[in-house]
């Protein structure tokens, strides 16, 4: 209840019908975007604009220490868990959520009684995992801001987390200790125990940052197992196992030419075996390797919203593993310019939304992505003035929301 | 539709681009290349293909949480395209 949502013919009427409810001025409130009116064929509207709006938690209590308490647990993280933005965001939520029974009031800095409790239900686990008892804070529409034709066809959400993992690997090492967490957090049946909750992500961050993503997951592992869910299995135990001990040795990494030209022979040997005409070539840049296909017709290679790309993105690090061992390079394959063509489109998008963003004041939610595409926003807004990213939701339909800098 | 119009015997690879791509691919994962051994069983527009690798390898294979697995399997009916085929990616012991 504490989130309204109001529709109407443009974004500003249903700001204003959102305020109305609310009982507060625009500046008390906090409005997301989550649809706007698209104009459609012959220049119809279709559509309606549809906004979220709360009013806006003044001053969440920090949660600091039992932040701190849970990140030992998880491994003497140095950073906080969810970052500062998400931190904030998600306390702020969980407040506004132990708000509802004062409607219009903007007097959420005098958090009630009972939002303690909820709070450390919700405010925790409510960004990055499915907890049962915060749906409601973790939005539940299933709809978003549409994106352009091209995009939109490529950034419906991704089959399941499987298919969005692989390229999870690229990103920060933020992310990737949540995907870690959120990975068991959906296994976890019980909900509530956010300390469990808490420590598992530690874990899986801190892991990250020492070792390859191989140990993010490994160690996450571990964690469930030692927590006595009894989630590893004997091929996850090993992994873990072993990733464990890698953290320790991350100085025998191997060359990363070593890496891409193992990458490069696999890949080649995939468009061989397919009987498709095209050339593997590595693009190299520090410890960052590219695998480029190029060639004609490759379409069959990229799949339905590069899902086919991933999946042998996914296999020719693999590849390259297994002979190489674990390895601390970041390997993408392309093909035929595909990942650079959709970078560039979704830069453009990021852009546009995110002046949309900073001209109106409002955050707004993107529509469900997949971590690679997720991640290509979050760098491109990360020098953008005015506005700050993160992403809400639960895969495959975790979505970013660019927000508007705070203190405008 | 198929490149590769063969007759219902079952006698040749029911889906030679699938089978040859999934060879390829699960030899290069493995430890030990010479054990992987692929049969194809075919049903009507639907292959199964089925994988054996060598000892200790299937883990590597099937990866966490069947990551691998998937992404093979995906990579896989990619193939099978251009064979005309749908086909199903089994791994046993």
């Amino acid at each position: 209840m504490e989130w309204v949502e109001t529709t109407a013919k443009s974004v500003d009427e249903a700001k204003n019908l959102a305020l109305d409810q609310l009982g507060v001025a625009e500046d008390d409130a906090e409005i997301i975007v989550l649809d706007e009116p698209r104009s459609g064929l012959f220049g119809r509207v279709r559509g309606e604009a549809r906004v979220r709006a709360r009013v806006r938690p003044t001053a969440p209590r920090p949660k600091l220490d039992r932040r701190d308490r849970k990140r030992k647990e998880g491994r003497d993280r140095p950073k906080a868990t969810g970052g500062p933005v998400d931190a904030a965001a998600t306390t702020a939520e969980a407040d506004a959520a132990t708000d509802a029974g004062v409607p219009g009031g903007p007097d959420a800095g005098t958090p009630a009684r009972a939002g303690g409790a909820r709070r450390r239900g919700a405010g925790s686990g409510a960004s990055r995992r499915p907890t049962t008892g915060t749906d409601a804070v973790v939005s539940s529409d299933a709809e978003a801001t549409p994106i352009g034709d091209d995009l939109a066809a490529a950034t419906d959400a991704a089959e399941g987390t499987d298919a969005t993992e692989p390229a999870d690997r690229s990103a920060g090492p933020r992310r990737r200790g949540r995907r870690g967490g959120r990975g068991r957090g959906g296994a976890r049946p019980a909900s509530g125990d956010d300390a469990v909750g808490i420590a598992d992500d530690g874990a899986g961050d801190g892991a990250d940052e020492g070792a390859g993503d191989g140990a993010g997951d490994g160690a996450a592992t571990t964690d469930s197992g030692r927590g006595g869910r009894g989630r590893a299995t004997p091929t996850s135990t090993k992994t873990a196992a072993s990733a464990a001990s890698e953290q320790g040795s991350n100085e025998t990494m191997v060359d990363a030419a070593q890496v891409a030209e193992e990458a490069r022979s696999f890949v080649q040997g995939v468009v061989d075996s397919f009987g498709l005409q095209g050339t593997a070539r590595v693009v190299q840049d520090g410890d960052d390797l590219e695998v480029a296909v190029d060639g004609a017709d490759l379409g069959l290679l990229v799949g339905p919203r590069g899902t086919t790309l991933q999946a042998l993105q996914e296999l020719a690090r693999v590849a390259a593993q297994r002979r190489l061992g674990d390895h601390d390079t970041r390997l993408r394959v392309d093909v035929g310019g595909y990942r650079e063509r959709r970078r560039e489109a979704l830069a453009r998008f990021a852009h546009d939304v995110a002046a949309q963003v900073v001209a109106s004041g409002s955050a707004k939610r993107l529509e469900p992505m997949n971590s690679a595409d997720r991640k290509v926003i979050h760098d491109v807004l990360a020098t953008f003035e005015g506005v700050a990213t993160r992403s809400e939701g639960e895969d495959p339909r975790r979505c970013v929301v660019i927000a508007p800098t705070a203190g405008d | 539709m198929s490149d590769h119009d063969q007759p219902d015997t079952g006698n040749a690879v029911p889906a030679p681009t699938a089978t040859s791509v999934l060879e390829h691919v699960v030899r290069s994962i493995v430890d030990d290349p010479e054990a992987v051994r692929i049969e194809g069983a075919e049903g009507r527009h639907r292959v199964r293909l089925e994988v054996t690798v060598g000892p200790g390898d299937l883990g590597r294979v099937i990866g966490r949480r069947g990551r691998t697995a998937q992404s093979i399997r995906t990579l896989v009916r990619a193939a099978a395209v251009r064979d005309g085929v749908e086909v199903d990616v089994d791994f046993v012991d």
